[in-house]
């Protein structure tokens, strides 16, 4: 679920990080979201590169764009990110190198690796409604913000840890 | 696996390596145009112009060509060189048919105004990303020095200057000069329906130009200096060399290759054993770039400034003994095992084969499959490594070093 919801945030062009932070404003380069997983707990980390004085905008566009999430996930951005796991399940198995570190990953995480029928059936069975609902279960909060250039930014109220 | 090939009048050529037990198709544009065909005042339009390319055709917006080629469950992606610039996907082979209609119809940007101000603003982001990470900047004052007035010197992303001060009517002049059909391969590998491949390109690329200025070829005259770019708060010396190299034809290059990999390959090489496993230095590299009548040979080196002399020292040590002794029997064999078995894992995947396939044929218009290659390189010899040595090192080469003011 965790790893549905940072996909419709940063999983392909369409994806709305790179539409609004990208596409729309061209506040950035580059800009992503993704998933650390340990066997206990895990963290989402989101990370934009932009120029000192556009970073605010950055850090806003970013924020907003997480929040998001919690008016709803539509279909059509749902169906997208389906397509893009599957397909992506193929070209892992092409080469030596990517099955080795699949099957080590899925050993390490899982006890043991399961089919791509299995993983199938697991992206298939993801809904919107049930993409919502973990979402508002798990807000995001508490972030631990970093920046790195020449000011440091400043996380609105409510939220946590800033480093600098 | 098979290659096909497809020119008519009508169109661009289509070529592809077919592999029937595939379960992806990878497929992609080849334009042979990059920053080398760029006019001084516009350095940087082919690289902007390949961003350009995903923001909106006549028949699709920048959201919808997005939209497609995440729907089609594409790996997706595109990149500018000096001498090329490429639109590629990888796909499952339903796909096929869609994508090479979306790839095909970007081909055919509408390059509007607004969409053209906001990506100058990514690609001025790109450019401020880059200079935040050296070696970037080394490198390319390196290739402007070494290369001089040849258009090889220009740099792939512009400057801020250019990109800043570039219009659309030069980058639709631009477009309509080298995005024509016989300036233009659709190259493909892995599970190709080609058949209606051939269809579908042909189809959609009808109302194509033709033609297109053939590229400058001029010999260059390679010079020789010394720089020193000082930038405040690096924490490492970066050095960056040049010396002369092949073209991408010339039948050395697998000995040259070979060279490289026995004294710089990032692990057991000569510089390896030297400069990393010591932990005298974080990156001690070797690589020939070559270009499709001319090339260089670029040497990097990344390390605490304190070390740096020293270490640049041990460098032209190394150096200095290739010339005059050569490489021994077994360092032959090593690197000849090591190089294939990295061509034979690379060559399993059909996106690998196609930038393979698809730049061969930009530069040579052929293709050798891989046990060609492999067989070129298992009779490279201890003479031929000691002859591309002595062609390339033997020369002043052109440094470029970044340094700290304080350090």
């Amino acid at each position: 679920m965790a790893r549905a919801l940072v996909g419709i945030l940063s999983d392909g062009m369409s994806s709305r990080l790179f539409t609004e932070v990208r596409e729309k404003r061209g506040l950035v380069y580059s800009v992503f979201a993704t998933c650390f997983s340990l066997a206990a707990q895990g963290c989402v980390l989101c990370y934009a590169g932009t120029t000192t004085n556009r970073a605010e905008e950055t850090l806003h566009v970013l924020l907003e764009t997480i929040d998001s999430l919690g008016q709803g996930i539509n279909q059509d951005e749902l169906e997208r990110l389906k397509n893009r796991s599957k397909s992506s399940l193929v070209m892992e198995q092409e080469s030596s190198a990517g099955r080795s570190s699949q099957i080590a990953n899925d050993w390490f995480a899982l006890g043991r690796v399961p089919t791509r029928v299995e993983l199938c059936a697991q992206i298939d069975s993801l809904t919107c409604d049930s993409l919502l609902e973990y979402f508002h279960a798990h807000r995001p909060k508490n972030f631990s913000l970093v920046t790195v250039g020449s000011q440091a930014l400043e996380l609105p109220s409510g939220a946590a840890n800033t480093q600098n | 696996m098979e290659l096909l090939t497809h020119k008519t009048d009508a169109g661009p050529e289509i070529i592809a390596l077919n592999d029937p037990a595939a379960f992806t198709v990878s497929l992609g544009w080849f334009v042979k145009t990059g920053s080398r065909d760029e006019k001084y005042e516009v350095a940087g339009v082919s690289h902007f112009l390949e961003h350009m390319v995903f923001k909106g055709t006549g028949k699709r917006s920048a959201e919808a060509v997005n939209r497609e080629l995440d729907h089609l469950g594409a790996q997706s992606n595109a990149y500018t060189s000096e001498d090329s610039t490429v639109f590629y996907a990888s796909i499952v082979p339903e796909c096929q048919a869609r994508a090479v209609d979306l790839l095909t119809d970007l081909m055919s940007p509408s390059l509007g105004e607004q969409e053209f101000e906001t990506e100058r603003q990514v690609v001025l982001e790109e450019i401020a990303m880059y200079d935040d990470q050296p070696p970037y900047g080394a490198f390319e004052k390196a290739m402007e020095l070494f290369f001089g007035n040849h258009p090889l010197a220009t740099r792939v992303l512009g400057t801020v200057e250019t990109v800043s001060e570039m219009s659309v009517a030069q980058m639709r002049e631009y477009h309509s000069e080298r995005y024509t059909r016989d300036n233009m391969y659709l190259i493909a590998s892995g599970k190709v329906d080609f058949a209606q491949l051939v269809d579908h390109v042909e189809g959609h690329t009808e109302h194509w130009p033709t033609g297109a200025a053939p590229r400058q070829h001029r010999a260059p005259v390679f010079s020789s200096s010394d720089v020193l770019i000082e930038r405040e708060a690096t924490h490492q010396h970066y050095a960056v060399k040049l010396w002369p190299g092949l073209s991408c034809n010339d039948p050395q290059r697998y000995a040259l290759r070979m060279l490289c990999t026995i004294l710089a390959d990032d692990s057991g090489s000569r510089l390896f054993w030297e400069l990393i496993d010591t932990g005298r230095a974080e990156t001690a590299a070797l690589w020939p770039q070559l270009f499709d009548d001319c090339g260089c040979l670029l040497g990097y080196l990344c390390c605490a400034p304190e070390d740096a002399e020293e270490n640049l020292e041990t460098m032209q040590g190394v150096f200095q003994d290739v010339l005059k002794n050569g490489v021994t029997r077994k360092e032959l064999e090593l690197a000849k095992n090591k190089i294939q078995a990295g061509l034979i894992l690379s060559d399993e995947r059909p996106s690998n084969r196609l930038f393979a396939l698809g730049q061969s044929w930009l530069t040579r218009r052929s293709y050798e499959p891989l046990d060609v290659i492999l067989e070129r390189f298992a009779s490279v010899s201890q003479q031929d490594i000691l002859d591309i040595a002595h062609r390339t090192l033997n020369h002043e080469p052109t440094t470029v070093q970044i340094i700290d003011p304080e350090s």
